[in-house]
């Protein structure tokens, strides 16, 4: 048994997958409120709650460490969604996909992290990344469902606070957890010889110190990242040019510099209106140019990073000398003076020629 | 027949826990196997069964029989078509949503076609006088209805052998009765039945022969019952000028639509200690909760020590009530035996103000002295209650509530609690205690309330309460007066 | 919280379809409104799943808690994606033009198009999961499992976790009724306490979950669980032509919305 990652499954670690993800999903009331009280005691609606996320995996680490075998995170992962679909979860369908998907991701932690047995502090690490990989999943699968368009520095953000909270809670904590059940005998014979951790009366704390140290470091550093970093990478300055063009780009201004076109504008919407002012920037036709549109193509689709999307004659545009892109705080602006107000676009990210 | 040969059995390689056991069972015979607690009876029901040493992992020597045949070759799927094992615990072995699926489990994974199985369900359901339960959830059954689920959900598989783990550990006395019933019935229609009986009185009225298991040994029993003489409590009266520590004032509590406890009216006062008995689901526990301050009645109004338990913070509910519930690993929260005997003071910050020496006496008075070390979870039953008894009593407040506090205990836990209760009530507190014991009632309590369907049906002096109880048909409770 | 989940034996049309086919049902509503997220589709989908409720006879019933929370948590979409959303035609200002400042926050068309998207989508996907609790028995959802080759072994797990959610749930009210009485009271203020907290309630659940294992896997294999690869079923939903039919309709509704997506029925989605 000490390497049993591969003989098959017996009823004894079907039972143990069941009855954690069961009692994992009968849990989940009390995570969410504990969730909630962090909330209140900050202040804040939601957003928070998500410093419990990693209590969601937990039960999916303890369930792939204590059986230790391939595949039953994902199975834990599946069986406690489904739990929590049949208890009436607020979520519905969705918490049975984000379940899954952070069974999967243990699973895949527990392949790259070795056998369970394997005691460095390398494989522990691999074990505590790959739970607050799984906790800050639950953010991006939920955003893909109800949170569409929300700006990548609060994902990101929130995303850190699950991580974090994954690597306490189901890294950290489920460790100690699993320390606990041992010493506590109620895991039987089979466990015993597949434990992840040596058998010695120090305290948690300290002989995990260099894992805790690494991960503090690689937070830390994956924060500095995106935050500083990325950020050069994601120009928001700059957009799609795709489509049926002969030459597809990345638009940035300073790639036209001199080419600048300086309008006098003045949108006039229903409700808004903004007094004529002067707005620089480079026209679209001349952007359009340089990707060299095909022959017989005749519109152009603008997409901003909200989803907002209009349609442009090419004939039109093509001859418009007062339609530009222009530099904004928050990105990229379609300047469309001969327009109506609502096609004046912020946060222009793809031009698509078709 | 059923038999084992020279079988001898270690978990460890080193504690021998069964020491060449011979034994057999015979068809339409009940044999009963006594003995105190860890001698091995559990591990020698496994062996019966063929899960030693298919399924857990030892030191196995000797052989199973069945019919003269050595099954030593067969698979436990196929051995368990011949033994039929139900443990201790019917809730953990139930494994279905459904009390007909949950009989229909064994021959479904038989691939008996599904026409046999619906009979078997129904001739199986019908012999454990459960028909009515057929479409039941099987979460919401009573314990005494689980067990005769699980035992038919055994049956249904056809065995000629049916092994029985402490089947009356979790009845009360009316389930005891049905369970003695249950057990003729299938003696009759030829089943070989092995009974393990901590509480021989319960079993003994069928039982065609008895064992006693000691020491991993097998020997006759030898007839003398092990239950201490009871000699009844004096009479109690009740000081004049004593205000009473608990009171319930018309008090009511239902779980949703189900009404648990109805319109509850008493007081208990300083010295006395008081046997809470009654049916199972007769809301015993919910009333302990409701005197206790830990629910909140839908009616009605509770005081502890005079103030009004709705008012009360949960400190200040733990510094004067004392409540021990039914299962050991609910009430167990820190990681040490020490930590566990200290959590109350660090609850009520008075870590620094504890009596230095009373922790450690009631840790030695529990025989847990030498254990402070140990993860509290790791004990056994019988440890683990005692040390919730002497962990909810240390800072010795006024009202001692105990669920059931004896299930599972040998002489020492049984000694240590009851001078625990004796102590409180002697020393001007009061102690409640759920029991279906009546010798308890008689020897340690001087006053009872009986209780029926959430209401209380009688509540005065032992002798008076049992004799009346006889009187109106609840004859079990004075019959069936066991130590357990 | 408990299993709120009917006999199939009442009767209705959805009960009466193959569990599996509801799942599959389930998942394809869902992923059509991920990929196609038009708040029309939602909203008819939505009406569709409120007659469902209708067909089947199950009341629709929602706690009082959790219609707040179900508001809430749309208004919370709602107002998330009208914030964020700056384009479109604006029709007013959250926080007006006030002498230089201003004006803030922008409110779009095509904002409230967002918001109603995914409000929508939020309560197609609680009403359609609730609608496929309440039709679905869970014991035939798991042994209909085994005809999409799912090995009865596994699938099974599905059963046992759900028979032993009730005791779960009560055994987590009892460990908190045994707290109160030890003074212990729930506290998120910092970590320790926080840790504390969780431990004080998991490890006593735990241990009593965890040793209720060893007699469930012995009473199982001592009852055949696995005895040979297939086994029979007491009760088992076969598969009918109305299954037939609803698998037909189940996957024209998951085509429209892939070929919706991709803008191949354009006059489709001008309606929807």
């Amino acid at each position: 048994m000490s390497n049993g990652q591969n003989s098959s499954i017996t009823t004894r670690n079907i039972v143990t997958v069941a009855i954690l993800a069961s009692l994992g999903g009968s849990l989940s009331t009390f995570v969410g409120y504990l969730g909630n009280l962090i909330n209140l005691s900050l202040g804040v609606p939601f957003g928070a709650g998500q410093f419990m996320a990693g209590l969601h995996v937990f039960w999916l680490i303890l369930i792939r460490v204590i059986v230790a075998k391939r595949g039953t995170g994902t199975m834990g992962g599946l069986l406690k969604g489904l739990v929590e679909l049949f208890t009436g979860s607020t979520h519905g369908l969705v918490i049975v996909a984000v379940s899954m998907v952070q069974g999967l991701l243990i699973d895949l932690g527990a392949e790259i992290a070795g056998t369970p047995h394997n005691n460095s502090n390398i494989s522990r690490l691999t074990w505590w990344l790959s739970a607050g990989v799984a906790a800050a999943s639950n953010v991006f699968v939920l955003q893909a469902f109800y949170f569409s368009g929300a700006h990548w520095i609060l994902l990101t953000v929130i995303a850190l606070l699950a991580f974090c909270s994954g690597v306490i809670f189901a890294g950290y904590f489920a460790w100690e957890t699993l320390e606990f059940l041992k010493d506590s005998r109620v895991l039987s014979n089979s466990f015993s010889s597949t434990s992840p951790f040596p058998v010695s009366r120090k305290r948690v704390t300290y002989r995990n110190l260099p894992a805790i140290a690494l991960i503090i470091f690689i937070t830390v550093g994956s924060l500095y990242y995106t935050v500083a970093v990325a950020q050069v990478f994601s120009d928001p300055y700059s957009c799609k040019v795709t489509g049926l063009v002969e030459n597809p780009y990345t638009y940035s201004p300073q790639a036209f510099v001199g080419q600048e076109v300086t309008v006098q504008a003045e949108l006039q919407g229903v409700n808004i209106h903004l007094d004529p002012a002067n707005y620089t920037g480079i026209l679209l036709s001349t952007i359009l140019e340089a990707a060299i549109p095909m022959a017989e193509t005749t519109g152009v689709r603008i997409v901003a990073r909200d989803g907002y999307t209009i349609l442009l004659d090419l004939d039109e545009v093509m001859t418009d000398t007062h339609l530009l892109l222009t530099e904004v705080e928050d990105g990229l602006w379609l300047i469309a003076s001969n327009y109506d107000g609502a096609l004046w676009i912020r946060m222009v990210i793809t031009l698509e020629v078709y | 027949m059923l038999e084992v040969h020279d079988v001898s059995f270690s978990y460890d390689n080193e504690k021998l826990i069964l020491d060449s056991v011979n034994l057999q069972i015979r068809r339409g015979e009940i044999t009963v196997i006594t003995g105190p607690t860890g001698s091995g009876k559990s591990t020698l029901a496994l062996a019966l069964a063929g899960f030693i040493p298919r399924v857990i992992e030892g030191a196995f020597t000797g052989s199973l029989l069945i019919d003269g045949e050595n099954v030593e070759k067969y698979l436990i799927s196929e051995i368990a078509r011949k033994v039929a094992l139900v443990q201790q615990d019917p809730e953990s072995q139930i494994s279905t949503l459904l009390v007909s699926d949950e009989v229909a489990f064994g021959p479904e994974n038989y691939s008996v076609a599904p026409s046999e199985i619906q009979k078997r369900v129904e001739v199986f359901l019908n012999a454990v006088k459960s028909s009515h339960l057929a479409n039941r959830p099987t979460y919401a059954l009573s314990g005494g209805e689980k067990q005769r689920v699980t035992i038919a959900s055994m049956l249904a598989g056809k065995p000629d052998f049916l092994l029985l783990d402490e089947p009356s550990a979790s009845l009360d006395p009316k389930g005891i009765q049905q369970l003695q019933k249950v057990l003729l019935g299938f003696k009759n229609s030829g089943y070989g039945i092995l009974c393990i009986e901590h509480r021989l009185a319960t079993i003994l009225p069928v039982a065609d022969r008895v064992l006693r298991l000691s020491k991993g040994k097998i020997s006759r029993w030898s007839g003398k019952t092990s239950s201490a003489k009871t000699t009844p409590v004096e009479h109690f009266r009740r000081p004049d000028s004593a205000e009473p520590l608990l009171i319930a004032k018309g008090v009511s509590y239902s779980y949703g639509t189900i009404s648990a406890v109805r319109d509850v009216t008493l007081s208990v006062y300083p010295g006395e200690i008081v046997a809470l008995m009654g049916d199972n689901g007769s809301g015993k526990s919910t009333l302990v909760n409701l005197l206790a301050g830990l629910l909140h009645s839908t009616d009605g109004i509770t005081y502890i020590d005079g103030v009004p338990s709705i008012e009360m913070a949960a400190q200040d509910v733990a510094a004067r009530v004392a409540v021990v519930f039914q299962n050991p690993n609910h009430q167990i929260f820190e990681r040490t035996v020490q930590r566990e005997q200290y959590l109350i003071f660090d609850v009520l910050d008075s870590l620094d103000e504890a009596p230095s020496e009373r922790p450690e006496e009631v840790l030695l008075a529990a025989g847990l002295a030498n254990l402070k070390e140990r993860n509290p979870f790791s004990l056994s039953h019988g440890q683990k209650r005692r040390l919730n008894v002497s962990s909810v009593t240390v800072h010795e407040p006024l009202v001692y509530l105990f669920d059931e506090p004896f299930i599972g205990q040998d002489e020492i836990g049984r000694n240590f609690i009851t001078q625990t209760i004796r102590k409180r009530g002697e020393s001007g507190g009061a102690a409640i205690l759920v029991t279906h014991d009546s010798s308890v009632a008689t020897s340690l309590c001087n006053r009872i309330i009986f209780m029926e369907r959430g209401s209380v049906l009688l509540d005065g002096p032992p002798k008076i309460v049992l004799d009346r109880l006889g009187e109106i048909g609840y004859g079990e409770y004075a019959d069936l007066g066991v130590m357990s | 919280m408990t299993i709120e989940h009917q006999s199939t034996e009442s009767g209705s049309m959805l009960h009466r379809l193959n569990p599996s086919l509801k799942l599959a049902g389930l998942i394809i509503i869902t992923t059509g409104i991920l990929i196609y997220p038009s708040w029309r589709f939602s909203g008819l989908l939505l009406l569709l799943t409120i007659l469902g409720f209708k067909v089947s006879n199950v009341p629709l019933h929602v706690s009082k808690k959790r219609i707040h929370f179900l508001m809430a948590f749309s208004a919370l979409l709602f107002i998330f994606q009208v914030l964020m959303t700056a384009n479109g035609t604006i029709l007013l200002f959250i926080i007006p033009k006030h002498d230089l400042m201003g004006p803030f926050l922008p409110v779009t068309d095509f904002g409230i198009e967002k918001g109603f998207q995914m409000s929508l989508r939020f309560l197609l996907v609680v009403f359609s999961s609730m609608l496929f609790v309440s039709v679905t028995d869970p014991t035939l959802l798991a042994h209909s499992l085994t005809r999409l080759k799912i090995p009865y072994r596994y699938s099974f797990a599905l059963v046992i976790a759900l028979r032993f959610l009730p005791l779960f749930d009560m055994e987590n009210k009892t460990v908190r009724i045994a707290q109160r009485s030890r003074g212990i009271s729930i506290s998120v203020q910092g970590m320790s306490r926080i840790l504390r907290t969780i431990r004080y309630t998991f490890f006593p659940l735990l241990v009593s979950a965890l040793s209720r294992v060893d007699a469930l896997s012995l009473s199982m294999d001592g009852r055949g669980f696995g005895h040979s690869r297939t086994r029979t079923y007491l009760r088992k939903s076969c598969w009918t032509a109305l299954d037939s039919a609803v698998l037909v309709l189940l996957s024209t509704l998951l085509l429209a919305s892939i070929l919706l997506t991709l803008g191949f029925l354009p006059q489709i989605s001008a309606i929807i």
